[in-house]
């Protein structure tokens, strides 16, 4: 294999990779701080994508989607969380799944009612158009785009976490609820707040993605899967372990198509398996930030 | 331009929404004769199951499209038997579980008294083996794999149409004529993709020996919706030309995401058996309608049917009233759907009854026509000795909406690229996978 | 019947899981495995093998059994969400399986056309090909099994894994190995739903991947939520009302998700004892209590 398209799966992996890392740091961001697995997280990126492709095709402009469809995908999960999820924040594990499975449903439904059944395809704009060439190798541009957005997204959490007083709000809240809300965090507030980030970040994902692939219904099963695999990989609850996770997928996905065509999806449970039994708090530990 | 296109816009969406909504009992007295006898007239049932939703949906509601439009006609004129025609259509998701489900419904629940459908071969599969228990029969008039004849086969199943043997010999003739020897294949990972590849390459090699399969092929998922890993290993592995079975919305998404790659100038020649039928142009055109992203010089079977082709007085009639009609091109599934309902009505006019058994025996032997072709059942495995058209895109601004067009068609006759009985004999009695099947090759 | 065939067998599918869920305190989120591996096992007997449902069917469960005592001996050594986890991991790797191993099992069009052959009892044949007789079929085998369930579920083992659901570590010291009786509860809980899968295939004639995929392991979870998880037949009134939901809803909309998204929301903020719970508590007066933690 040549350089050039040893390079080309690479940036593909890393490509795939950036957009798993952003969905899947704002589903471990929401386990990490409220301790509540979100089945309904794919439905936010699903909805990014088809905010983007309506979006596009009203306004003609791409940029608009990328401001504004994750916004309205945080003002959706804001929704959620007070009406939905609040009431459940004490009940077990079960319901919490069985829960957001039904709002997994609901959402699917109203896109389904919002958007029909065909499938929708997004061009990414003009000037991401076309390919570069880097290191002697040709590659979309648009992917370049979603790299250097993944990198901005990570440094962005990651001064919001260590650097930020809302920061250590979260990270002291994830610790322990009870000792924060002693020391005068409104808890509750907070807990809104996060889970608006993390579907902001689903849905930004999903606006990423959507030049990438086909849109269309389904994309909610399928990625809440894989992002679940990530954070399991990568520790519930930690950012870096998302990021991890995440490299390792995109590279899998890639790769794999290429090396191990017949079985490339099931290495990545596998591996979930073996840091369940080996370490089941994951590569990173289970601490935010 | 703007009127005619978002009329068909409209349509289409609305089509889209309605298809989002459970089957709707249509057509039921719409004609003219003496209303009492008319209205009192037990209907008689059309069950149809479509892929109304999913990466295929335009394929579904073709299919509702051409068989609404034959109903509708067939009511016009006095009806069957002088019964009307009532139509209710399913939608099968691309899933084979409710392909099952839905063929039972239609019969038990609606009390469908015959079924027509199924664009995604898996999904038939599935279904045809509770037709024996339901006692129905089933018209096929888009899933194309060779099993649904041959392994799978039992005597309620038709199939009005060209499958992908059949197909895949009219692409081995074009392909042979071409210089290129290494050939590779992207295609959806499941029987019909198979078939349709090992089919073609099967033909090709025995017309021109020296070809060469190669082993690096591309086989991603039905609805994958990523494809760019996949088309980056075929461009490394340097073939001369690319068969591809990939059909319906997966080809819109791989011809978009390639070009960014430059696969249609770095490939030597790309023959699709599917990809490019009426739905694949729309979704690809762009600019209103004036221009396209497809490139000039594909070569594609538009799956059995090009609207422009043949031209001769009747096709170009049916044509014009299915556009005024629905404001679209009719999509081969709507030809083939069409041809269903007349193809029922012949064989159930013959017998003069709707009891299931005395139909499959007028029809087994029938010769029936469809807006473009005229075309014969076979007997012994119900499938359809028919014409395949091949031509290639070339731009062409007068096609409303596409601005492309599928030109310089041959059609490959009927008889010389059917599969002979011995073979399809052979194949069912001894459960053996088809010959061609060493051709696919995954890694 | 059609409708009640299947629900027959998920009804064995939910109370089966529900043996180490709600009476042993697991919650498992990849059951769909030995559902899917009982169902593609004894189709495959069925159709290239022998066509006999009894030996189908018995290899069907074997293999589902086994699958469920190696999966099992893995994931019981984790606790609560990890075991949720790592049981969705393996279900999920079965499904990557029966989808990829295509010359086996057909690939994504899955296996098709299995065959209803009739039963053989030496003296005479029952057949199974019409719906009605297929559904009796299902009943019988279905009461059977239950029965059997209920009996181990009312049974000294059966009060042994309820007290090993509510305090693992107390019980320790009673000398009890937990381990061991969280395994063989899976290992029993394999083996009703590989059974259940087993009647799936001749059921519907032909079987596809997604059997397998984590949305099926999803199913018995919510019928036993909603029916209710601390009485053994509650699970069977969860999968009726699912079912039904399912059935009835579809049949007007395609919307069906909607409708039974808001139920399952309706049920979690309003009635988490499930349906049975609830009643059960109305009549009793006295409390079930939730889910053990």
């Amino acid at each position: 294999m040549t350089f050039s398209t040893f390079f080309a799966f690479f940036l593909n992996g890393l490509t795939n990779a950036m957009t798993f890392f952003i969905i899947a740091s704002g589903l471990t961001l929401i386990y990490g701080v409220l301790r509540i697995l979100n089945l309904a997280h794919g439905s936010f990126f699903m909805l990014g994508a088809f905010f983007t492709f309506q979006l596009t095709h009203w306004l003609g402009n791409f940029w608009y989607a990328l401001i504004f469809a994750p916004f309205i995908c945080a003002v959706a999960g804001v929704l959620m969380e007070r009406i939905f999820i609040r009431p459940v924040y004490g009940l077990p594990i079960p319901f919490q799944l069985l829960l957001t499975f039904g709002l997994m449903l609901l959402i699917a439904d109203i896109v389904r009612i919002f958007w029909g059944v065909a499938f929708r395809t997004v061009t990414e704009p003009q000037v991401l158009s076309g390919t570069m060439n880097i290191l002697g190798t040709s590659y979309p541009r648009y992917n370049f785009f979603v790299i250097i957005i993944g990198i901005l997204v990570g440094i962005f959490i990651w001064i919001l976490l260590t650097k930020t007083r809302f920061g250590k709000m979260i990270r002291a809240s994830s610790s322990d609820r009870e000792v924060a809300n002693g020391l005068g965090i409104n808890v509750p507030w907070l807990y809104t707040a996060v889970f608006g980030i993390g579907a902001w970040l689903a849905g930004l994902s999903g606006v990423l993605a959507a030049p990438l692939r086909s849109i269309m219904l389904e994309m909610d099963v399928h990625t809440i899967i894989e992002a679940f695999a990530i954070v399991v990989i990568g520790g519930l609850g930690s950012i870096p372990g998302a990021l991890i996770g995440s490299l390792l997928l995109g590279q899998l996905n890639s790769f794999g198509t290429l090396y191990i065509p017949r079985f490339e999806m099931a290495f990545m449970y596998v591996f979930m398996a073996i840091i369940l039994l080996i370490r089941p708090k994951g590569l990173l530990g289970e601490e935010v930030g | 331009m703007s009127k005619k296109v978002s009329r068909r816009k409209f349509l289409k969406d609305a089509g889209l929404f309605g298809a989002g909504m459970i089957g709707v009992p249509l057509l039921k007295g719409v004609s003219r004769g003496p209303s009492n006898a008319w209205a009192a007239a037990k209907p008689i049932k059309f069950g149809g199951i479509y892929s109304l939703s999913g990466v295929v949906a335009a394929w579904g509601k073709a299919g509702q499209q051409g068989a609404m439009m034959a109903a509708m006609e067939i009511n016009q004129a006095g009806g069957i038997l002088k019964r009307p025609v009532e139509c209710k259509f399913e939608d099968d998701a691309c899933n084979p579980e409710f392909g099952v489900r839905k063929t039972r419904r239609l019969v038990l629940d609606w009390g469908a008294d015959f079924l027509h459908g199924f664009n995604h071969s898996g999904v038939a599969l599935s279904a045809v083996p509770v037709l024996p228990e339901l006692k129905r029969m089933l018209l096929i008039p888009c899933a194309s794999s060779p099993a649904i004849t041959t392994e799978a086969f039992n005597k309620y199943v038709f199939r009005p149409r060209a499958n992908v043997y059949q197909s895949g010999a009219a692409a081995g003739v074009i392909a042979s004529k071409m210089p290129h020897k290494k050939w590779t294949v992207i295609g959806p990972d499941y029987s019909f993709g198979w078939d349709a590849w090992g089919a073609f390459f099967y033909h090709l090699q025995k017309r021109k020996p020296d070809v060469e399969c190669m082993q690096i092929q591309a086989w991603p998922k039905f609805a994958a919706g990523d494809f760019t890993s996949y088309i980056v290993k075929l461009l490394e592995a340097k073939p001369d030309a690319v068969y591809t079975p990939l059909w319906g919305g997966d080809f819109v998404t791989f011809l978009k995401q390639a070009k960014r790659y430059g696969f249609f100038e770095k490939i030597g020649a790309v023959i699709t058996e599917g990809g490019l039928a009426v739905d694949g142009f729309y979704a690809l055109s762009t600019k209103g309608g004036t221009e396209s992203e497809v490139p000039e010089g594909v070569w594609g079977a538009a799956h059995g049917y090009w609207f422009d082709h043949p031209k001769t007085e009747k096709n170009q009639k049916w044509v014009e009233k299915f556009m005024s009609i629905y404001g679209e091109y009719p999509h081969n599934v709507a030809h083939d759907a069409y041809g269903c309902m007349y193809l029922y009505k012949k064989a159930i006019e013959k017998v003069k009854s709707i009891n299931t058994d005395a139909v499959i025996e007028a029809m087994e032997t029938m010769e029936f026509d469809t807006p473009g072709y005229a075309r014969k059942m076979r007997k012994e495995d119900h499938s359809a000795v028919c014409e395949v058209p091949y031509g290639f895109t070339k731009k062409d601004p007068e096609k409303v909406g596409i601005a492309m067009n599928l030109v310089d068609i041959r059609d490959a006759p009927g008889k010389d690229v059917i599969e002979p009985i011995e073979d399809v004999l052979e194949r069912r009695a001894k459960r053996t996978p088809p010959p061609w099947m060493k051709y696919v090759i995954k890694g | 019947m059609v409708f009640l065939n299947e629900m027959l067998i998920m009804i064995l599918f939910a109370i089966s899981f529900n043996l180490l869920f709600g009476y042993t305190g697991l919650l498992s989120f990849g059951h769909a495995a030995f559902f899917s591996i009982g169902s593609y096992v004894a189709g495959l007997v069925l159709l290239h093998i022998y066509p006999s449902i009894p030996l189908a069917f018995a290899i069907g469960v074997v293999a589902a059994t086994l699958a469920a005592w190696i999966i099992g001996y893995l994931c019981v050594r984790l606790d609560e969400i990890y075991f949720a986890m790592l049981t969705l991991a393996f279900g999920m790797m079965v499904h990557t399986i029966v989808w990829k191993w295509d010359r086996l099992t057909g690939g994504a069009d899955g296996l098709v056309n299995i065959p209803r052959p009739p039963l053989n009892f030496l003296l005479f044949q029952v057949d199974l090909s019409s719906i009605a007789s297929y559904y009796y079929f299902t009943l019988i085998l279905v009461a059977i099994s239950l029965y059997v369930l209920w009996v181990i579920v009312n049974s000294h083992f059966g009060l042994t894994l309820r007290a090993v659901r509510e305090n693992s570590e107390r019980i320790q010291f009673v000398g009890i190995n937990v381990r061991r009786y969280r395994l063989i509860s899976f290992v029993i809980s394999g083996f009703f739903c590989g059974l259940a899968g087993a009647l799936f295939g001749p059921f519907l004639k032909s079987i596809t991947p997604s059997i397998a995929f984590w949305t099926k392991s999803a199913e018995p979870v919510f019928m036993s939520l909603l029916g209710g998880t601390k009485i053994f037949l509650a699970p069977a009134v969860g999968s009726v009302i699912f079912m039904y939901l399912k059935e009835i809803i579809s049949g007007y909309t395609e919307l069906w998700m909607l409708y039974l998204g808001a139920i399952l929301i309706g049920f979690v903020l309003f009635l988490p004892g499930g349906i049975v719970g609830f009643l059960y508590e109305k009549l009793k007066g006295r409390r079930l209590g939730g889910l053990a933690e």
